[in-house]
C-alpha cells in the first residue's frame, strides 16, 4: 500500500473526488509505468515529436484529400463521369476558328487541346517579344528629359496598370477591333493607287548627303554648320513649295517657274527682308555705338536673337532661299517623277489583320544548307576574332565581320540555287482534265496553285501577296483573327506598362558614376547606351522581367472573355461536351505549370549569364 | 538703372579701364536673359533642348491634341451618358432589393468615417486640400443649377402625318398618338419644325421620334451620296488610279443614283398639322389647335399625370411634318416590386428625373397607348456642347452631388474630431491611432451584419466577436498560469478548464444571438437577409478584394511560414500549395470553383453560393501570393534577430510571433499593398464567370433593350472608377514607403 505522503497532490485530488477507486485506478497507471516512461521520454525529443507532428499532418492530409476524393468520385460515377484520359481519343464533333489544317470537327478531343496549346505558345510568344520592346522604348521615354515625352509616357503607365487587364481586353475587342471597317473598305497598306515619287526626292537625299560629309568634317564651326543647314533646309522647303504651288492647285497665285512673273516680288521681298535683317545685324553694331552715345538705351538695337550665329543662320536661309528661287526660275529643278504601282499588302478590317506569307519553297532546303554553312563561319569569325582581341588587346570589328560573311554565303547560296532552271512543263488540272502544258503558259491563265508555285518556283522564299475570292475570304495570306489581335494588343499593351517601370528602374539602379567614367573615357552616347548602362541595368531588370513574362503567359488564358481559341478556352468546350472536368483542369494546370516553369527556367538561364559574379 | 550707370560714362566705347573702375562701384545689376529663368528657359530646356527633342515634343503634341480632341469630341458629341446615369446603381450595387439601400448607405457613411479618423492619425490633410474639396463640392451643386437656370432643353422632334418614309432598307411611319408624362403646371410648347435646307434637316441634332430620325437619315444619305459622287468623279479624273480602282469606280458611278430632294418629295412640314392634347387619365380633350407656319401651341399641365398627344395632317396624304415640342420629353420605363410584392412600373423622364408610377393609358382595344419611350426617342445627332451640358451632365451631377457631398462632409468631420483630439497633446495621438485601426477592425463585422444580414450572419459575427475577445482573454489567463510555475498536470488540468470554458461561452453567445438577436432578422426585419445572386456592381468587387485579403491574411502567414520551416513535410506541402496556385491562371481557380466544388461538396450546388465560391477562389489565390510577399519580407530581416531571440531562450514560435513575424510584416506593407491593388483589379476576371461586378455590369448594360450595344460608356466609366481607386491606393502604397514605415520598430 501507499502512503499519503508519497502521494501527488493530483492523486490526492483524485483519491479525494474518486475515493477507494481512484486508488485502484492509479494502481493500474502504475502496472503500466515501464512501458510507458520511454515512450514518455521519447516524446520529450524534440526530433521526435517533430517526426510525430508530421506524420499527424500528413495523415489529416491525406484524410481531408481522401475524404474529398471519395465524395468526389462517389458524386462524378452517379453521374457516369468517372474521371479517365481515355475520353481524348473520341470525335470532337467542334470547329475552332484558328486551327491548323490538320484539325477538324472530326479530329479527337486530344488534338483539339493540341491546337489550344499551339494558340497559346503562338500569342505567348509574340507577345512577349512586343511587350518587351514597347515596354522598354516607354521605359525610355519614362526618364526622358522632354518634359512632354515624359508626361505622356507616364500617363501611359498609369492608366494602363492601375486598370484591369479584363476591361481593357474588352475595350480591344468590343470597341477597337469592332469599329474597324468592313473587309470590302478594309485599311490596305500600303494604300492601293498610284504614287508617284519626285525625282527630286532623290536630288535632295543626294544633296544632304553630300553637307552631311561637309558638317561632319573636322573644322567647321557650329555656327557655319548651322548656317548651312538652314541653308539647305530653306533650299528644299523653298523649292517644294514652289513646285507644289505650280503644279498642284489650280489659280495658285505665285505661278512660279514660268520666270520673271508677278511673284517673284513677294518672294524678293522675303529674300531682301533676310538679307536686310543679315545687314542690319553686321553693321548695327556702329549704329548701336552711335546711338548710345546721343542717350538712347542699346537694347533698342538688339534684339536678343540679333547675335553672331542668328545672323548666320539667316544668312542661311537667304541664300538657301534665293537659290531656291534660281533654280526653280530658270526651270532647273527636275519634275519628273517615278510612278509606282503600289498593290495592297496588309489587309485591316473588322475580320482582322492579313499579310503576306513568306514559304519556304521546294528549294529551300538548299539555300539553307548555305546559310547553315554562313552561320558556322559567322560564329568560327565570331569567337576566333573575340579570342585574338583578348590575346593581342587588338579590337577587330568581329560583328560586322561575322555579318558579312553570313550575308555573302546567303547571297550566292540564293544565286547558286536560283541558276538550276524551272521545269519547262507542268502537270495542271484545267476545266475537269489534267493537261501538260508549258509553265510560262500556266502561270499566264493563273492555273498554278500554291503548291504547283512551291514546286516550280526558282526562289527559296515565295513571297505570297493576300489574295481575295469574290465574296471578300482570302486565299492566300496570313490571316491574324480580330479575337487574337485584340488579346495580343491587350496583353502586349499591359504588359508593356509594368516593363516600362521595371526598365526605368533598372536604368535608375546604374550610379552615376559609371556613366560620368563612361563619357570621361569619351564614349558616344550609344557606346555609352551599350557598353555601360545596359549591361548594368540588366542585371536589376531581368528578375522582375521574368515575374511580368509569367504573368503575360497566364494572362492569355483570358482568352476565354473574347472567344479566342486558346488551351483554357477549348479545355472549357471539351470539358462542357465530354463532361470530364476533373481531367480537363488537371491537364490545364499541367500545362500552364510547364509554361510557367519553361519560362521561368529560362530567364534564370538567362539571369545567371548576367548575374554579377563576385568572389 | 542701366541707362544712369551708362550714361555718364565718356564715349561710347567702354574701355578696359573703365570697367575695372566700375568694378569698384556699385556693380551694375541686370536681370538675367529670360533664355536662362522663366517659362521661357523651362520650354527652351524640357521641349525643345535639341533637335531631336523639338521632334518629338511636336509629334507628342500632335499625339495627344489627336487624342484629347477626340475623346472630347465623343464624349460631348456622340455618347449616349444616360447608359451611365440610368444604370449607377447597377455600376454601384448590382441588383440588390431595395431594403439594402438603407444598410449600403450606412456602409458607406461608416468608412468615410473610417478614412476621416485615418487620415488624421497617420497624416495632415492641409487645409488647402479641403478647401479645393468643399469649391468642387459647391461646385457640384452650383454647376447644375447654373447649367439649368441659363440653357433651355432642346425641343423634341415628333413626325405627324400620313406617309411613310423611307431610307435604304427602313421604312417608317409616323405615329398619330403618343403618350407622355408631366407634372402639374408644366408648361409645354408645340410648333411646327421647319427647314430652309436639306442640310440643316440633316444635321439636326434633338431628341426625335424614329420618323423624324428616318427623314434625318433621309437627308444624311442623300448628302453622303452626293458627296461619294463628287469624290469618284474627282478621283476619276485625276491620275492616281490603278486600272482594276478605275474600273471599280466606274461601274459605282454608273449604278449610284442620288434620290431626290427629300424636303421636296415629302413635302415636309408644307402643310398646317391638327394637333390635341388628351388627359391620359380619362382621355378628356384639354388643348387643340391647328398649327401652320408660325403657329405655336402653349399648354399649362394641370397636375402630375399621363398626357397623350394627337396629330394628324387632314388636308393631305402626301404631305408629313415635324413638330418641334417643349415640355415633353421621352420616358424610361423600369419594374420595381411594390411593398405588397406585386410587381409595378415607374416611368422616369429622362431629362430630369420627374417621375410617375403606373396609369399608362390605354388605347380602344386595350393595347398600351405608345408612349414617348427613350427606345424609339433616342438622342439623335452630334450635340453641341450646350446640349450636352444639359442634357448629359446636369442630370448625372444632379445624381451624385448629394452622396459624394455626404461622403465628403463625413471624412471630414471624421477627420476634424479626430484632430481636435490630437492638438489637445500628444498623448492622445496614440488614443487616435488606436481607434483608427478599431475602426478598421469592426469593419469585417459590420459588412457581415449589413451587407449578408439574415439570422446566420449575426449569429456567426457574435462568435466571432466573442471568441476573438475570449481568445485574448485566455490568453492572457494563461500567460498568468505559466508564471505562477504549476506543476505539469495542474497546469495541463487548468488549461483544459480553460478551453472549455473558451468553447462554452462562444456556444452560449452563438444560442444568445439566435435567440434574442436573430428575430431582428426575419423576413421585413432590421437585418433581412440578402439575396447573395443579386450583389452585383462595384460592392461585390470591393466584396471580393477585402475577403481576399482578409482571408488570405492567415493562411498566406501560415504557408510562408510553413515554406521556411525546418519540418521537410511542411515545407514541402507549403511550397506545393504555393507554386501550384501560383503557376495557375487566377480564371482556371474561379472556373474551378465553380464547376468542380459542386462535386466535392454536393450542397454548394446553387447558383445563390456563386459569390461564395469565388470568394473561396480569390482567396486561395491570394494567399498564395501573400506567402510569397510575406517570405520575402522573412528572408529580408538580418538573421541576428532571431538569434538573438534564441540566445535569450525563446522558444521557436515566440521568436516568430514577437520578434521576426512583425517586423517582417512592417517590411512589406508596400508589397501588400500592391497585392491589394492588383486583386483589385484580378476580381474583375469574376465577370467571365457570370457573375455581375462592374465589369459585368458593362455585358448587362449592352444588353439592355434602351441601350443595345453601348459599350464605350460604360467602358470608359468603369475605366475611370479602377483607375481611381487603383492610382489613389498607389499613392498611399508609395507614401507609406517613403514614410519608412517598413523600417525597424522604434
Amino acid at each position: 500500500m501507499f502512503t499519503r505522503a508519497r502521494l501527488s497532490r493530483l492523486q490526492q485530488v483524485i483519491a479525494r473526488v474518486l475515493g477507494p477507486g481512484g486508488a485502484v485506478l492509479m494502481q493500474i497507471f502504475r502496472l503500466f509505468r515501464p512501458i510507458l516512461r520511454p515512450l514518455i521520454n521519447a516524446l520529450a525529443d524534440l526530433r521526435v515529436r517533430q517526426v510525430l507532428g508530421q506524420l499527424f499532418f500528413a495523415s489529416l492530409l491525406i484524410l481531408f484529400f481522401g475524404w474529398m476524393g471519395s465524395t468526389a468520385s462517389s458524386e462524378l460515377s452517379q453521374k457516369g463521369l468517372v474521371p479517365t484520359f481515355n475520353f481524348l481519343d473520341l470525335r470532337s464533333g467542334f470547329e475552332i476558328s484558328e486551327s491548323p489544317e490538320w484539325y477538324s470537327g472530326n479530329s479527337s478531343y486530344g488534338r483539339a487541346f493540341a491546337v489550344g496549346m499551339i494558340n497559346t505558345v503562338r500569342i505567348v510568344i509574340l507577345g512577349l517579344v512586343l511587350s518587351s520592346i514597347l515596354g522598354f522604348f516607354i521605359g525610355v521615354f519614362l526618364l526622358s528629359s522632354n518634359w512632354l515625352i515624359r508626361s505622356i509616357a507616364r500617363s501611359y503607365v498609369e492608366a494602363l496598370r492601375n486598370t484591369p487587364l479584363l476591361v481593357q481586353i474588352f475595350v480591344w475587342y468590343f470597341i477597337v477591333m469592332f469599329s474597324l471597317p468592313k473587309i470590302q473598305q478594309a485599311i490596305t497598306i500600303p494604300g492601293e493607287g498610284i504614287t508617284f515619287i519626285s525625282l527630286r526626292l532623290a536630288l535632295w537625299a543626294l544633296l544632304w548627303l553630300i553637307l552631311w560629309r561637309y558638317w561632319r568634317g573636322s573644322g567647321v564651326s557650329v555656327e557655319r554648320r548651322e548656317a548651312s543647314q538652314y541653308g539647305f533646309a530653306a533650299l528644299v522647303i523653298t523649292s517644294e513649295l514652289a513646285a507644289y504651288g505650280y503644279f498642284e492647285i489650280e489659280g495658285w497665285p505665285w505661278s512660279w517657274g514660268a520666270g520673271f512673273s508677278a511673284a517673284f516680288w513677294p518672294f524678293a521681298l522675303v529674300i531682301a527682308a533676310l538679307l536686310g535683317l543679315v545687314l542690319l545685324a553686321h553693321f548695327g553694331g556702329g549704329v548701336k555705338g552711335w546711338a548710345v552715345t546721343r542717350g538712347i538705351s542699346g537694347r533698342w538695337f538688339a534684339p536678343f536673337w540679333i547675335g553672331s550665329r542668328w545672323r548666320l543662320r539667316l544668312l542661311g536661309l537667304a541664300l538657301g532661299g534665293g537659290l531656291a528661287g534660281l533654280i526653280f526660275s530658270f526651270g532647273l529643278l527636275p519634275m519628273a517623277a517615278v510612278r509606282l504601282e503600289l498593290r495592297p499588302a496588309i489587309f485591316i478590317s473588322i475580320r482582322g489583320l492579313v499579310f503576306p506569307a513568306l514559304l519556304p519553297t521546294a528549294r529551300f532546303a538548299a539555300w539553307f544548307a548555305f546559310v547553315g554553312l554562313g552561320i558556322l563561319l559567322a560564329g568560327f569569325i565570331w569567337l576566333w576574332l573575340g579570342r585574338r582581341t583578348e590575346i593581342t588587346g587588338q579590337p577587330y570589328p568581329r560583328g560586322t565581320l561575322a555579318l558579312l560573311a553570313l550575308l555573302t554565303l546567303a547571297l550566292v547560296g540564293w544565286w547558286m540555287v536560283g541558276t538550276a532552271a524551272a521545269p519547262a512543263h507542268i502537270v495542271v488540272e484545267g476545266g475537269g482534265e489534267t493537261v501538260l502544258m508549258p509553265l510560262a503558259e500556266a502561270e499566264a491563265e493563273g492555273l498554278l496553285g500554291t503548291a504547283e508555285r512551291l514546286r516550280t518556283s526558282t526562289r527559296p522564299l515565295l513571297i505570297q501577296l493576300p489574295t481575295q475570292n469574290r465574296f471578300g475570304r482570302f486565299l492566300t495570306g496570313v490571316e491574324f483573327t480580330p479575337e487574337y489581335m485584340a488579346l495580343l494588343l491587350a496583353l502586349v499593351v499591359y504588359t508593356s506598362s509594368f516593363i516600362a517601370e521595371i526598365v526605368r528602374a533598372g536604368i535608375q539602379a546604374v550610379p552615376s558614376g559609371q556613366l560620368e567614367a563612361g563619357r570621361a573615357l569619351g564614349l558616344s552616347q550609344a557606346q555609352l547606351l551599350a557598353r555601360i548602362i545596359f549591361p548594368q541595368a540588366l542585371r536589376v531588370i531581368i528578375p522582375p522581367l521574368g515575374n511580368q513574362y509569367l504573368n503575360l503567359s497566364k494572362n492569355s488564358s483570358l482568352a476565354i472573355s473574347i472567344g479566342y481559341a486558346d488551351t483554357f478556352n477549348i479545355t472549357t468546350t471539351i470539358m462542357n461536351q465530354s463532361g470530364q472536368t476533373v481531367t480537363g483542369f488537371f491537364m490545364v494546370m499541367v500545362f500552364y505549370l510547364a509554361l510557367s516553369l519553361f519560362i521561368s527556367a529560362i530567364m534564370n538561364a538567362i539571369n545567371d549569364r548576367f548575374r554579377l559574379v563576385t568572389r | 538703372m542701366a541707362g544712369e550707370t551708362t550714361s555718364h560714362l565718356p564715349g561710347g566705347t567702354m574701355s578696359p579701364a573703365v570697367r575695372n573702375e566700375a568694378y569698384f562701384e556699385e556693380p551694375e545689376r541686370r536681370k538675367p536673359p529670360i533664355t536662362v529663368v522663366g517659362p521661357v528657359a523651362w520650354v527652351r530646356a524640357n521641349l525643345f533642348g535639341s533637335t531631336l527633342d523639338t521632334i518629338l515634343t511636336v509629334l507628342g503634341a500632335a499625339f495627344v491634341i489627336f487624342v484629347v480632341v477626340t475623346l472630347l469630341q465623343w464624349s460631348i458629341g456622340a455618347a449616349n451618358w444616360y447608359t451611365v446615369i440610368f444604370n449607377l446603381r447597377l455600376f454601384m450595387v448590382g441588383r440588390v432589393e431595395p431594403f439594402m439601400d438603407a444598410r449600403l448607405a450606412t456602409l458607406a457613411l461608416y468608412l468615410a468615417l473610417a478614412v476621416g479618423v485615418n487620415l488624421a492619425a497617420w497624416s495632415v490633410v492641409r487645409v488647402r486640400v479641403w478647401l479645393v474639396l468643399v469649391v468642387g463640392l459647391i461646385a457640384l451643386f452650383l454647376i447644375p443649377t447654373l447649367i439649368e437656370a441659363s440653357i433651355p432643353l432642346p425641343p423634341t422632334y415628333l413626325g405627324a402625318g400620313q406617309r411613310e418614309v423611307t431610307t435604304g432598307s427602313i421604312t417608317v411611319a409616323p405615329q398619330s398618338r403618343v403618350a407622355f408624362i408631366g407634372g402639374a403646371g408644366e408648361e409645354i410648347t408645340i410648333t411646327l419644325a421647319e427647314f430652309s435646307s436639306e442640310g440643316e434637316l440633316a444635321r439636326l441634332s434633338s431628341f426625335t421620334d424614329v420618323m423624324t430620325n428616318t427623314l434625318r437619315n433621309a437627308a444624311r444619305n442623300r448628302l453622303a451620296a452626293q458627296r461619294r459622287l463628287g469624290g469618284i468623279q474627282e478621283a476619276l479624273a485625276g491620275n492616281r488610279l490603278t486600272d482594276r480602282q478605275r474600273g471599280e469606280l466606274e461601274a459605282e458611278l454608273e449604278k449610284s443614283e442620288i434620290p431626290p430632294a427629300i424636303l421636296n418629295s415629302y413635302q415636309v412640314s408644307a402643310l398646317p398639322v391638327s394637333v390635341t392634347v388628351r388627359a391620359g387619365w380619362n382621355g378628356e380633350e384639354l388643348a387643340s389647335a391647328v398649327i401652320g407656319a408660325g403657329d405655336e401651341l402653349r399648354y399649362a399641365l394641370p397636375q402630375d399625370g399621363w398626357y397623350v398627344l394627337e396629330k394628324s395632317i387632314p388636308a393631305s396624304d402626301e404631305s408629313i411634318a415635324t413638330l418641334a415640342t417643349r415640355g415633353i420629353y421621352p420616358i424610361f420605363d423600369r419594374t420595381f416590386i411594390r411593398d405588397d410584392g406585386k410587381r409595378a412600373y415607374q416611368y422616369v423622364r429622362a431629362t430630369d428625373r420627374f417621375l410617375i408610377e403606373g396609369g399608362r393609358p390605354r388605347e380602344e382595344n386595350g393595347t398600351d397607348t405608345p408612349m414617348l419611350g427613350i427606345i424609339e426617342h433616342q438622342y439623335k445627332g452630334l450635340r453641341g456642347p450646350a446640349n450636352y451640358l444639359r442634357v448629359m451632365l446636369a442630370p448625372f451631377l444632379q445624381q451624385v452631388n448629394g452622396a459624394l457631398a455626404l461622403l465628403t462632409a463625413l471624412v471630414a468631420a471624421g477627420y476634424y474630431s479626430s484632430f481636435g483630439l490630437i492638438l489637445r497633446g500628444e498623448r492622445f495621438v496614440r488614443t487616435v491611432r488606436r481607434a483608427a485601426v478599431w475602426l478598421w477592425l469592426y469593419l469585417p463585422p459590420l459588412s457581415l451584419l449589413l451587407i449578408v444580414g439574415g439570422g446566420d450572419s449575426v449569429v456567426i459575427v457574435a462568435g466571432v466577436l466573442v471568441a476573438v475577445g475570449g481568445l485574448l482573454a485566455v490568453w492572457r489567463i494563461w500567460e498568468r498560469l505559466r508564471m505562477a510555475a504549476l506543476p505539469p498536470l495542474r497546469r495541463a488540468l487548468a488549461g483544459l478548464a480553460l478551453l472549455l470554458a473558451y468553447i462554452g461561452l462562444i456556444v452560449l453567445a452563438a444560442w444568445l444571438a439566435r435567440a434574442l438577436l436573430a428575430p431582428l432578422t426575419r423576413s421585413e426585419g432590421l437585418l433581412q437577409a440578402s439575396d447573395p445572386q443579386l450583389w452585383g456592381g462595384f460592392l461585390l468587387t470591393m466584396m471580393l478584394t477585402v475577403v481576399g485579403i482578409v482571408a488570405a491574411f492567415p493562411i498566406g502567414i501560415a504557408m510562408a511560414l510553413g515554406r521556411r520551416s525546418s519540418l521537410p513535410v511542411i515545407r514541402l506541402v507549403s511550397t506545393l500549395y504555393i507554386e501550384l496556385i501560383r503557376g495557375v491562371p487566377l480564371i482556371t481557380l474561379l472556373f474551378m470553383s465553380v464547376l468542380l466544388v459542386s462535386f466535392v461538396v454536393p450542397s454548394l450546388g446553387g447558383p445563390d453560393s456563386a459569390p461564395y465560391k469565388v470568394m473561396v477562389a480569390v482567396t486561395l489565390f491570394s494567399s498564395a501570393y501573400l506567402a510569397e510577399n510575406v517570405r520575402g519580407g522573412l528572408q529580408g530581416l538580418p538573421p541576428g534577430q532571431e538569434e538573438a531571440g534564441k540566445a535569450v531562450g525563446l522558444p521557436g514560435w515566440r521568436i516568430t510571433l514577437h520578434i521576426t513575424l512583425p517586423q517582417a510584416l512592417r517590411a512589406v506593407i508596400p508589397a501588400m499593398v500592391g497585392q491589394f491593388i492588383s486583386l483589385f483589379k484580378d476580381t474583375s476576371l469574376v465577370a467571365v464567370v457570370g457573375l455581375i461586378d462592374i465589369t459585368g455590369v458593362a455585358n448587362v448594360i449592352a444588353a439592355q433593350t434602351e441601350f443595345q450595344g453601348l459599350r464605350r460608356e460604360a467602358y470608359l466609366f468603369i475605366f475611370i472608377v479602377y483607375f481611381i481607386f487603383s492610382f489613389a491606393m498607389s499613392l498611399v502604397s508609395r507614401r507609406i514607403e517613403t514614410s519608412g514605415a517598413g523600417a525597424a520598430r522604434r
